[in-house]
């Protein structure tokens, strides 16, 4: 029961409060959106935390899981950060001789977290949990590079026939595309410092199983949303029952667009 | 683009976006048991994604009341749609349902699909922010290589 009270404190409640943090962020009042942002942090850290803090809990290994991953996934997102802002765009942020420095860090950054799982060294983070392969590492890599392979052939088909130009793009994203899906096929075939082959298939049809149910869930709660709205909507007043606009609200109309209508003119 | 081939687009995109779970769940060997396991994962990420996300709905339905003369009866009925899946995810985790993986009741099995929630969207948010950074990498260096 004692640990059942430290594991609801120091666990599931920051974990609530992070979430009430983030539903915050949707209200108008910057006060709110402010106060929400402290909850998200402190619950965010409290949460990230707790395999130090209530380690005897199960779901503790899932911070330890995030926080072995983050360096890895730090890089991955600086280096795209950097090489995407170092770009010819308008927002420019960085120095373009930055670019290829942004393209090194997020490689070393998938190249980390695929030695991490490869290699068991004192030098890279740990995924192990009490002594044991951490379950939800399990859970990740497989979701992870599935859904990298599936998102980036998708992306690399969408953005090649809804743009003009995309080819370089798209065939980019097609060759990362392949390099996970590659990755999961050699998980599939050959035993890794944490996983064997058995493992990792098992995983992998898991993970697949997890996606599927998560596009089936979000994809049925939209419905249900899409449904409420529709119902309400149906039942108000058409616009036919508005009375027709007088000629000062046309005149006031007139005025705005007058005064919102802009550019130069060619003839 | 004009309507038919932006359908066909998304279609195949569709298809595109399952094609490499077909391969694995072909190429790799499954046993009986990890098929009753794949099923009762799928519908405890099911019910779990669904809950979550209808929760998530409500407080959305807020801001839509907020600009309708704040109705009640949308708010409402997405309540009570997000409690039904409460309920079902209840029943079918109590003690003997079948949707109860390697926890020892209803409020373990819940908790942990909470957990695996978010590791799983950790996941699949990580690779979706990659795949847009990377289309834009690829954009702007176009761009540049142009000038």
């Amino acid at each position: 029961m004692q640990d059942e009270i430290r594991a609801a404190l120091l666990l599931w409640i920051p974990l609530a409060v992070a979430s009430l943090g983030i539903a915050m962020q949707f209200r108008r009042q910057h006060s709110l959106q402010n106060l929400g942002k402290g909850f998200l942090i402190l619950g965010g850290i409290l949460y990230l935390a707790s395999f130090l803090t209530v380690p005897e809990s199960p779901s503790a290994a899932s911070s330890a899981l995030i926080i072995a991953i983050i360096p890895a996934l730090l890089l991955i997102f600086v280096g795209l950060y950097i090489a995407t802002f170092s770009g010819d765009i308008p927002v420019r942020r960085f120095n373009p001789k930055l670019r290829s420095l942004g393209l090194l860090l997020f490689i070393c950054g998938l190249a980390l977290l695929e030695t991490m799982n490869w290699h068991d060294e004192k030098w890279l983070p740990s995924l192990l949990w009490e002594g044991e392969t951490n379950k939800y590492w399990l859970i990740f890599r497989p979701t992870f590079l599935l859904a990298m392979s599936s998102i980036l052939f998708c992306g690399s088909y969408v953005v090649k026939h809804m743009g003009e130009n995309r080819n370089d793009a798209s065939r980019n994203m097609f060759i990362l595309g392949v390099f996970s899906f590659g990755f999961l096929l050699l998980g599939l075939y050959t035993d890794n410092a944490y996983t064997t082959t058995n493992q990792f298939s098992t995983s992998v049809w898991l993970a697949t199983s997890d996606l599927f149910g998560i596009l089936a869930g979000f994809g049925l709660s939209i419905i249900v949303f899409t449904l409420a709205i529709w119902q309400y909507e149906r039942k108000r007043s058409g616009l036919g029952d508005l009375s027709p606009p007088s000629s000062e609200q046309l005149e006031l109309a007139a005025e705005i667009i007058r005064k919102n209508l802009g550019g130069e003119e060619n003839e | 683009m004009s309507e038919t081939p932006k359908q066909r687009v998304i279609l195949i995109a569709g298809i595109v976006l399952i094609l490499p779970s077909l391969v694995l769940a072909i190429t790799s060997n499954t046993s009986e048991a990890d098929l009753s396991r794949g099923f009762a994962r799928f519908a405890n990420a099911f019910l779990t994604t669904y809950i979550l996300t209808s929760i998530f709905l409500i407080v959305n339905m807020f801001r839509y009341s907020k600009s309708r003369n704040e109705p009640k009866a949308p708010w409402i009925g997405m309540s009570y749609a997000a409690i039904l899946g409460i309920i079902v995810s209840v029943l079918l985790t109590s003690q003997g349902g079948f949707l109860l993986e390697d926890n020892s009741g209803s409020r373990a099995q819940i908790l942990t699909n909470v957990v695996h929630f978010i590791v799983t969207a950790s996941a699949v948010l990580a690779t979706v922010a990659i795949m847009i950074f990377v289309a834009f990498v690829n954009i702007t260096s176009r761009n540049q290589n142009k000038d």
